[in-house]
């Protein structure tokens, strides 16, 4: 093998890994919960038994020899020739911590530092064998078998492998994503690009007719960035056939164009689906966490999780991890009580924390709950109170659902003792922030004693978003339809102005208003026309906050091709992108999180 | 020239040996089929008819042996080669007395690879 072929065998030893690490994980919390459960013990020991066979073929000496180990106590245990005891459970886990530290090694092309003597010789133990010194230990084989002289020979050439295995590593970090994000992009079929989707085109070919089961390939995700801007392109230039259409009224031209108006949605749809990879690709991380803090906790906690195989744009997918994580620890944290406080209380011992994933119209829902001790609306005003945030005056008016949105607010979640009265609170803005970027929303629902419920509500994908097509003055704007909560006529004595900012009295409240064209100073040229209409105020929120902003006229809602900005429009503030209308002229894309 | 069918449930594996066996062949065989269960397997085999199959041990659905069986029924001609983990000397014994005709264990060496699958082609190496 040469250097590239290990690079290229890299890229594809890497991720697999990490997929059997990742089920390794959820079936060892699996059977934790039933020691004797003889299915799960065959399939790990099986996944373990993959893993070495991976490993010892790029020469990954040490992730070879650790699960060679765990594989001879999976193999007694399902065997029923040793007996899974308290700490056997913990050892395999760290094992499986170790051995996604020596991926991330080898992924990113760093010394491969860790030791697993230490850990090899306690799984040795575990099975009552005499754990041996450590130096003997560096044997990758085992003691009852000694090498024959080829597996020597072998051994020394896995070592060179090994050498050469770090080495393209290094070479590659050089240049991480490069080669394929940019300078060789769509070589698939056929250049040099095509060994490393080789399998791809072979196996798939024959089985074109046979559909028993599905055939997956391995594509760079900037591969479908490229066919989602060109559909974007595709879609833009379709509008302008229409408005070319619109002018010379040819019906034949009209027909051909609902055909393939048509065929563009359906190949819309199609590439949105090729960018969605199913959720469970992050909640399978999950059960491991949540076991952990569980026990670290002390509380007894059962995790389900449903909708695992639902469907999210890659780019999401990345994003709400972090999110996740948060609300989960939270939900365990905070959420849950102890065991023995939950008997008080007259619940189960066991609380329930729940992940789950939904599809509700041009939504995807994540939601997070607990039964544990839920949010309580009346201490989280008081505070909210002595903190600034919100008068009497509007406490007593406030509803459940806006009340709980006073925890996402940074002043809120950065006062550490709120924490414990809230049962949630710290990190929450961050949470809310985080959501909002990708034009997610966070809703909370809550009851006091029963429990809380956070859910995510996010688009489906992050190319095309569905905007309203505004006009301030003679400029258009798009605002992504999400942001706005409602739309209101602007009656002109209903603005007054406090501290030299105006404001407009709404649904009782008070919230300034926002005025694109001063605030931009927009060519006002072609002012005059707009003087004369009603004018409109947008009503945002964010968090605690909301604002409203004057337009004067609606264009409509579309679905638009977010272009990011490039160049030295890169870093206007105030828009998160911009898109291209059929008659060619560009729009920008407001970021409301920004103008409130 | 062979035409050689690889089954084995990793993707990694299946890259690996299409690698030895056209490099190692210098592009005298030719993987034209890839399987990662013994479903796929059968199937792949009374499709493309290879001259050839490589076989992992264990996969999710069944052991490689029943996979062996059972091409063997369709094809008493077949020739499989077992690919195992060392170790599992036993069932690379109870492969062969159902018809595999050699095994390789892994980590596969190019060297040994091709003398197998010479031997199991029945060409002189």
């Amino acid at each position: 093998m040469d250097e590239s072929d290990l690079s290229q065998f890299k890229e594809v030893f890497v991720p697999e890994a990490r997929e059997y690490l990742a089920a390794l994980n959820t079936a060892l919390v699996e059977l934790e919960k039933n020691l004797a459960n003889k299915d799960v013990l065959s399939d790990i020991f099986r996944v373990a038994h993959t893993l070495k066979g991976m490993a010892a073929t790029m020469g990954f000496d040490k992730i070879t020899h650790l699960t060679h180990k765990m594989e001879d106590v999976f193999d007694k245990l399902r065997k029923g020739e040793a007996s899974a005891k308290g700490d056997t459970l913990d050892v395999l886990f760290e094992c499986l911590d170790a051995l996604s530290k020596l991926v991330d090694e080898i992924d990113t092309g760093a010394e491969a530092k860790s030791d697993v003597e230490r850990l090899v010789a306690r799984l040795a133990a575990l099975i009552g064998e005499e754990g041996p010194a450590a130096p003997a230990a560096a044997e990758p084989e085992e003691p009852g078998a000694p090498p024959a002289p080829e597996e020597q020979a072998a051994g020394e050439e896995r070592a060179e492998q090994a050498d050469a295995a770090v080495q393209a590593g290094q070479d590659e970090s050089a240049s991480p994503d490069d080669n394929l994000a940019g300078s060789r992009p769509f070589e698939a079929p056929g250049g040099a690009g095509a060994k490393q989707d080789g399998i791809a085109p072979a196996a798939a070919a024959p089985e074109a007719e046979k559909k028993t089961k599905t055939t997956h390939v391995r594509i760079n995700t900037s591969y479908l960035d490229v066919v989602m801007n060109l559909v974007g392109e595709l879609v833009i230039s379709k509008s302008q056939l229409e408005q070319i259409s619109g002018r010379h009224k040819i019906d034949e031209l009209t027909e051909t164009l609902q055909e393939f108006d048509r065929i563009a949605i359906d190949l819309q749809e199609a590439v949105l689906k090729t960018r969605m990879v199913s959720v469970s690709q992050v909640f399978d991380r999950y059960p491991r966490m949540v076991r952990d803090l569980a026990r670290k906790l002390e509380k007894d906690i059962e995790f389900e999780i449903y909708g695992a195989d639902i469907g999210i744009d890659r780019l999401l997918l990345d994003e709400i991890n972090e999110p996740l994580v948060h609300l989960l620890r939270n939900a365990i944290d905070h959420g849950v009580e102890l065991p023995a406080a939950r008997e008080k209380k007259g619940k189960l011992r066991k609380g329930k924390v729940t992940l789950g994933a939904r599809r509700e119209r041009g939504f995807i829902l994540i939601e997070v709950s607990d039964d544990g001790k839920g949010l309580d609306p009346v201490l989280i005003q008081k505070k909210a109170v002595s903190l600034g945030m919100i008068t009497e005056e509007q406490a007593r008016t406030m509803s459940n659902e806006d009340t709980f949105g006073l925890i996402c607010d940074s002043r809120f979640s950065t006062a550490e003792t709120i924490t414990d009265i809230s049962g949630r609170g710290v990190g929450m803005d961050a949470v809310k922030t985080m959501i909002e970027s990708f034009n997610g929303r966070l809703a909370i629902r809550s009851q006091k004693g029963a429990g809380s419920s956070f859910v995510l509500h996010l688009p489906l994908s992050l190319a095309i978003i569905s905007a309203l097509m505004v006009r301030v003055k003679n400029e258009i704007y798009a605002i992504p339809l999400n942001n706005i909560t409602e739309i209101v006529p602007l009656s002109p004595d209903s603005v007054k102005s406090i501290g030299g900012n105006e404001v407009v009295v709404f649904r009782d409240r008070v919230i300034p208003l926002i005025r694109l064209d001063k605030k931009l100073g927009a060519n006002t040229r072609a002012a005059a026309r707009a003087e004369s209409g009603t004018q409109y105020v947008l009503v945002f929120e964010s968090g605690t906050k909301s604002a409203g902003m004057v337009v004067d006229n609606f264009l409509g809602r579309k679905e638009i091709v977010v272009k990011t900005l490039t160049g030295i429009v890169k870093r206007a503030r105030g828009f998160s992108g911009a898109t291209i209308l059929g008659d060619g002229s560009v729009v920008l894309i407001l970021d409301i999180s920004l103008w409130i | 020239m062979a035409k050689i069918l690889v089954v084995d449930d990793s993707k990694f594996m299946r890259l690996t040996l299409r690698n030895l066996l056209e490099k190692g062949s210098k592009g005298q065989h030719q993987v034209i089929g890839e399987a990662a269960n013994v479903e796929e397997a059968v199937e792949q085999y009374n499709k493309l008819k290879p001259d050839l199959v490589t076989m992992d041990m264990i996969m999710p659905e069944a052991v490689g042996l029943e996979a062996v069986k059972r091409i063997v029924a369709c094809d008493p001609s077949a020739k499989v080669i077992m690919v195992s983990a060392m170790g599992q000397e036993k069932i690379v014994q109870e492969s062969i007395s159902v018809g595999a005709k050699g095994f390789v264990t892994k980590p596969v060496k190019a060297e040994e690879l091709m003398k197998v699958v010479g031997q199991a082609l029945g060409m002189t190496v």
